[in-house]
């Protein structure tokens, strides 16, 4: 699955994309692929997309999905 | 007193005078400053129910106990009057040299009542004050007027002006200064040119006496250090607040074919990484270590400066795919002094029209020369231009469409599609100068904690959001960028207030100013309808109907709606924290609580109130 940071998570993370592979194919949670630099600011402090829909670091991901971490932002 | 200045001056167009009121702690403490100052002036001295474009009304130029002083982002005023596009109370803020200026010229604030008989510039320096005729200035765009008084008195001096929109009195033009830097979107540049005022320009030598100077001086070495520690500063050097515009992508909300959709097909073309290859320039305020005015070359070859709401508002609403035209609009209503956030809304509303076949214009989405046709038609005040150069309520009033007429109380929403983001769209409902993101922008925690949900939690946090940024930032006065973009925390703000004023502030004093502060605004609204003989109701605190009726019909959130009766739920919970009746108006009790017992007794004249 891809899993891609936007804005300053991605200076964070180190990059602005990354596959993962999970093992065995098997489904995972949200939060055992997210790099754990990106994690270590804590829950809340970002926010979680799933094929573009919202989601949370407990949703469950399976092969073939797009995770996409944001950050938070102020909106001028 | 120290922090303040304890000046204000009053300046009477009409008669040529001045005068100077030496103001005491009463009205420093329990208003602190800039909306706080200019709502409890426009309360006490506007005559009621006058019409916003009378010589009648007020113009407020209102600074804070931090600005100009050694701090984050200190660099801001705020500019306020009775809205000529909303008819209830109208703020903006800019960040300008007019602002430190201001403060070293003596005063912490200026009013301005009158008309001129022929156009003026109003010039202070060093408690000193003359109006200076401005006929060779009348006519001009911004950007040649400040130019010309640069040439008169120094690079060093700051200067608030209006353009052509503000001299035609279109009801959304803005005051303007150093080129770019807009605020008072409600039609404060209207008011001025009701008034015959061109400009306003600062001078000054004179610092502000505070408690602590050297204490002061290392908070905010050390606050202007933590900011480039904190890891997202390097990001927003680069982007700025255009990184929002993937952002508002992603998740759904870049306002899109005047708020039918939140995305858009060509967003990659106008965000902030677009913005970034063509970036030939960064501006910012005084004072500030996080400068977010990124400025591109236009489609003319000309410097224009972007940020998200204008790029969102002039862009993916209208359909118009190409940064660098969208940078021309951008630039010329910087020129022109109209806002870039309402003329998004009323050429997409008009486009949206035209799509109907309300009106016999054609103007598709992406037209850029009929868009910026349209728009020059609106700053000469011309045929279709001259309905729409009212604004949106009283252009709707004319022309139909008002379920689609994006706006709450006439100001138009700005850059948030809220088809899924029923606390955001509360956040518009009930902002204190009609539809404006400023005060709680609350869309960024409500996509990460229940993007669907109708709960009072969101209603706390619009609460919490709008004494912060509307309460705790208009007032002291500082740009609220530095906590909100990269986490700046804010005790640093508690504690260089204090270190400015000797107070022993702590948050919670500021919460309760901007409690008392957010009642006299809507105190000023009800007054004011009430004296224009306008009914008052919650349905003014309603987002469009666009939102409830027509879902999204595109993109992961296709479907989606606000849903009117959870929307109403939330509002009444709104008005229950505030202390406020069913109808949204303070009630007694809570306007003796708030030390507002003689804002009790004048409202009582005009409407009953709720025990």
């Amino acid at each position: 699955m891809r899993v891609i940071y936007l804005g300053y998570l991605s200076d964070l993370a180190g990059t602005k994309e990354e596959e993962v592979v999970l093992p065995e194919s098997r489904a995972a949670l949200v939060r055992s692929v997210i790099n754990a630099r990106v994690l270590s600011l804590g829950e809340g402090s970002f926010i979680v997309l799933v094929n573009g829909a919202p989601a949370s670091l407990n949703s469950a991901v399976k092969p073939g999905d797009t995770i996409k971490v944001l950050p938070h932002v102020g909106g001028g | 007193m120290r922090g303040w200045t304890g000046r204000i001056l009053w300046v009477d167009l009409s008669r040529g005078s001045f005068s100077v009121l030496n103001y005491d702690s009463k009205l420093a403490f329990e208003y602190v400053g800039g909306r706080g100052f200019a709502a409890r002036i426009l309360w006490d001295h506007i005559p009621v129910g006058v019409d916003p474009l009378s010589p009648g009304n007020l113009l407020v130029v209102a600074a804070g106990p931090l600005t100009g002083l050694p701090g984050p982002s200190t660099g801001k005023l705020v500019v306020a009057s009775k809205s000529p596009l909303t008819h209830g109370y109208g703020d903006g803020n800019i960040g300008t040299r007019a602002a430190v200026e201001m403060r070293k010229a003596g005063y912490d604030a200026v009013v301005i009542s009158g008309r001129a008989e022929k156009p003026v510039y109003l010039y202070v320096e060093d408690g000193k004050a003359e109006l200076v005729s401005a006929e060779e200035l009348w006519g001009l765009d911004t950007f040649t007027a400040q130019r010309k008084l640069e040439k008169m008195h120094g690079k060093g001096a700051g200067i608030l002006l209006i353009g052509p929109a503000g001299e035609r009195r279109v009801a959304f033009a803005t005051v303007i200064s150093q080129e770019g830097r807009s605020g008072g979107r409600v039609g404060i540049g209207a008011v001025m040119g009701s008034k015959n005022l061109k400009a306003i320009v600062f001078r000054g030598s004179l610092e502000p006496e505070v408690a602590e100077k050297e204490t002061l001086r290392r908070l905010a070495a050390d606050a202007y250090r933590e900011i480039k520690r904190k890891p997202a500063y390097a990001f927003w050097m680069r982007q700025g607040t255009m990184m929002t515009i993937q952002w508002s992508q992603e998740n759904c909300v870049l306002p899109t074919h005047n708020f039918s959709e939140g995305v858009f097909e060509e967003s990659s073309s106008i965000d902030g990484f677009a913005m970034e290859k063509l970036k030939v320039e960064q501006r910012g305020c005084p004072n500030c270590n996080m400068t977010c005015g990124n400025c591109i070359l236009d489609d003319e070859g000309v410097v224009s400066e972007l940020d998200y709401e204008n790029v969102a508002m002039l862009g993916s609403n209208l359909g118009i795919g190409d940064l660098r035209k969208v940078a021309r609009l951008n630039r010329l209503a910087d020129m022109w002094g109209i806002d870039t956030i309402n003329l998004g809304a009323v050429l997409s509303y008009a486009a949206e029209l035209s799509q109907r076949k309300l009106i016999s214009e054609r103007i598709e989405w992406g037209d850029f020369d009929a868009m910026l046709r349209l728009a020059e038609d609106i700053v000469e005040r011309r045929g279709l231009g001259a309905v729409l150069s009212e604004g949106l309520q009283q252009a709707s009033a004319k022309l139909g469409g008002s379920d689609f007429a994006m706006h709450v109380k006439g100001l138009s929403i700005s850059a948030y599609d809220c088809h899924a983001a029923p606390a955001m769209a509360l956040s518009y409902g009930v902002s204190p100068i009609g539809a404006h993101h400023k005060d709680a922008w609350v869309i960024s925690w409500e996509v990460a904690h229940g993007r669907f949900e109708y709960s009072k939690r969101k209603v706390e946090r619009v609460v919490e959001l709008q004494r912060i940024r509307g309460g705790l930032f208009e007032t002291l006065v500082a740009c609220r960028l530095p906590w909100v973009e990269v986490g700046l925390e804010l005790e640093w703000y508690i504690r260089l207030f204090n270190a400015a004023t000797g107070l022993s502030w702590t948050l919670s004093d500021h919460v309760r100013v901007a409690d008392r502060v957010y009642s006299l605004i809507r105190a000023f609204w009800v007054r004011e309808h009430a004296a224009e003989g306008r009914a008052w109701s919650r349905l003014l605190d309603y987002p469009p109907t666009k939102w409830f009726k027509e879902p999204l019909t595109r993109g992961p959130l296709k479907g989606a709606r606000l849903d009117p009766l959870k929307y109403d739920e939330m509002l009444g919970y709104y008005y229950a924290i505030r202390g406020w009746d069913f109808r949204g108006i303070p009630r007694e009790s809570t306007l003796d609580s708030l030390g507002l017992s003689d804002v009790k007794n004048e409202l009582m004249k005009y409407i009953q109130l709720t025990a």
